[in-house]
């Protein structure tokens, strides 16, 4: 495969990485400087990357890993807290109101970062526990018991913030 | 009844589709006993269904500029694009390469013409998307019938070149008008053609001596084109594709295109 073709592959992917990186950082501005640099990363490795290998979790795994330096990075400087700056759409087709969507997006960004990397990876990023352990670099068990704990916490966190919610309409 | 409970990361594996079938039929039937688990899983997707109902619209995006400067930057060294490139969001896809070893799952890549520079794709993406999306009628030289030697000699005079008159009748398109537009590069060409329906097709032609680039498929918003290069000119046909047959039925108008231009 010639690298015009790689990069092309690259390219492909950016959808998908920005989409990741909004929902796990909470701040588009964060996101995309973090997808720039994973594209900058992946180009200058891209001799790494195997043929026949899937594309879109050696991305991810890039991702992963300049996620976690930068947040390491940041634990030594003052504790920053990201604003959302990703509110859901007003119009929210479906089953979902917009109420129940930005009670999940309110508690999405309760979870750990954690929690909140494996439910996106899998729940919205539709990776196979498999691939999900690769960019984590985890065994798959810890994958699969991260998951139950998150989607608990998850919903444990849209339960308390419905009934909060509820409580106020009522009074 | 507690052996009969499901364990959590089955539950979880039944939603995200991990269970082999007939692990899958055991456990769906065993939820019509156990109506808590049923429950989970039921919150389980739901939470899936909503991550995707908040996120899913950033697929569709433009890439921002900042993202597109990554790519550029590791092309050429250069700084990012200019700024009505950036303006544009470009978006090359899919296997690229040309139909000349098109079916093949590696594609091979471009003849290399020693010295010459690369095909600037990118300007050549954003001109002929901007030309098509305002070539508007009265912007046009209508073309009377049987202009294409009227076409012929406008173009000509004003590109200081003579050019060739793509015909697309066989694929049902009508040749609906053409004009001159300022280029970086100098004078260039746009064709615009319509069937029936009103459905446009547009040829943009610029100057540009490159190496050698197949007919290679790109996306730039949501049209879609068709791009290769001769010796001395680079050309891109666009159009707003609505399927995979439309693009099909595209990639055949630039064959043929490519044909009555190169003979």
């Amino acid at each position: 495969m010639s690298t015009e073709t790689k990069r092309q592959a690259v390219v492909a992917e950016v959808p998908r990485l920005r989409r990741y990186a909004i929902a796990l950082m909470r701040d588009r501005t964060e996101a995309d400087d973090l997808v720039h640099d994973v594209v900058l990363r992946a180009l200058d490795k891209l001799h790494l990357w195997r043929e026949g290998t899937n594309m879109r979790t050696w991305l991810f795994t890039i991702m992963h890993n300049l996620h976690a330096n930068e947040m390491r990075r940041r634990s030594r400087m003052l504790d920053v807290v990201p604003l959302d700056t990703a509110p859901p759409r007003a119009e929210a087709a479906g089953q979902e109101s917009a109420v129940e969507l930005s009670e999940l997006s309110r508690a999405m960004g309760g979870l750990s970062s954690l929690h909140r990397q494996v439910l996106l990876l899998i729940g919205l990023e539709g990776l196979t526990y498999t691939e999900a352990a690769e960019v984590l670099d985890v065994p798959v068990g810890t994958v699969m018991s991260r998951l139950s704990r998150a989607r608990e916490d998850l919903r444990r966190r849209i339960d308390e913030g419905t009934q909060t919610a509820t409580i106020r309409r009522v009074k | 009844m507690s052996e009969d409970r499901i364990s959590d990361s089955e539950l979880n594996a039944l939603v995200d589709g991990e269970l082999d079938p007939a692990r899958q039929a055991e456990i769906e039937a065993w939820l019509a006993e156990d109506p808590d688990s049923a429950r989970r899983v039921a919150r389980y997707r739901a939470q899936n269904a909503g991550l995707h109902a908040l996120y899913d619209d950033i697929l569709h995006e433009d890439v921002p500029p900042k993202v597109a400067a990554a790519f550029e930057t590791r092309r050429t060294g250069v700084p990012p694009w200019a700024a009505m490139a950036a303006a544009i969001a470009l978006f090359v896809v899919g296997a690229a390469g040309g139909w000349i070893v098109r079916g093949e799952a590696g594609v091979a890549p471009a003849p290399q013409v020693a010295q010459a520079p690369r095909i600037d794709t990118k300007e050549l993406m954003v001109r002929a998307s901007m030309a098509h999306v305002v070539s508007h009628d009265d912007e046009l030289r209508r073309v009377s019938t049987g202009g294409k030697a009227e076409v012929g000699d406008y173009l000509a005079d004003r590109m200081g070149k003579p050019i060739r008159v793509p015909s697309l009748e066989t694929f049902g398109y009508r040749l609906v008008g053409s004009r001159v537009l300022p280029d970086t590069a100098g004078p260039a060409a746009q064709f615009v053609f319509a069937d029936e329906t009103g459905k446009k097709v547009s040829l943009y032609v610029r100057g540009e001596q490159a190496n050698g680039v197949d007919i290679t498929y790109a996306l730039a918003d949501d049209l879609s084109m068709f791009y290769w290069n001769d010796s001395d000119r680079s050309y891109a046909m666009v159009t707003r594709l609505d399927d995979d047959q439309g693009r099909e039925a595209l990639l055949n108008a630039a064959k043929a295109v490519y044909g009555q231009l190169s003979q």
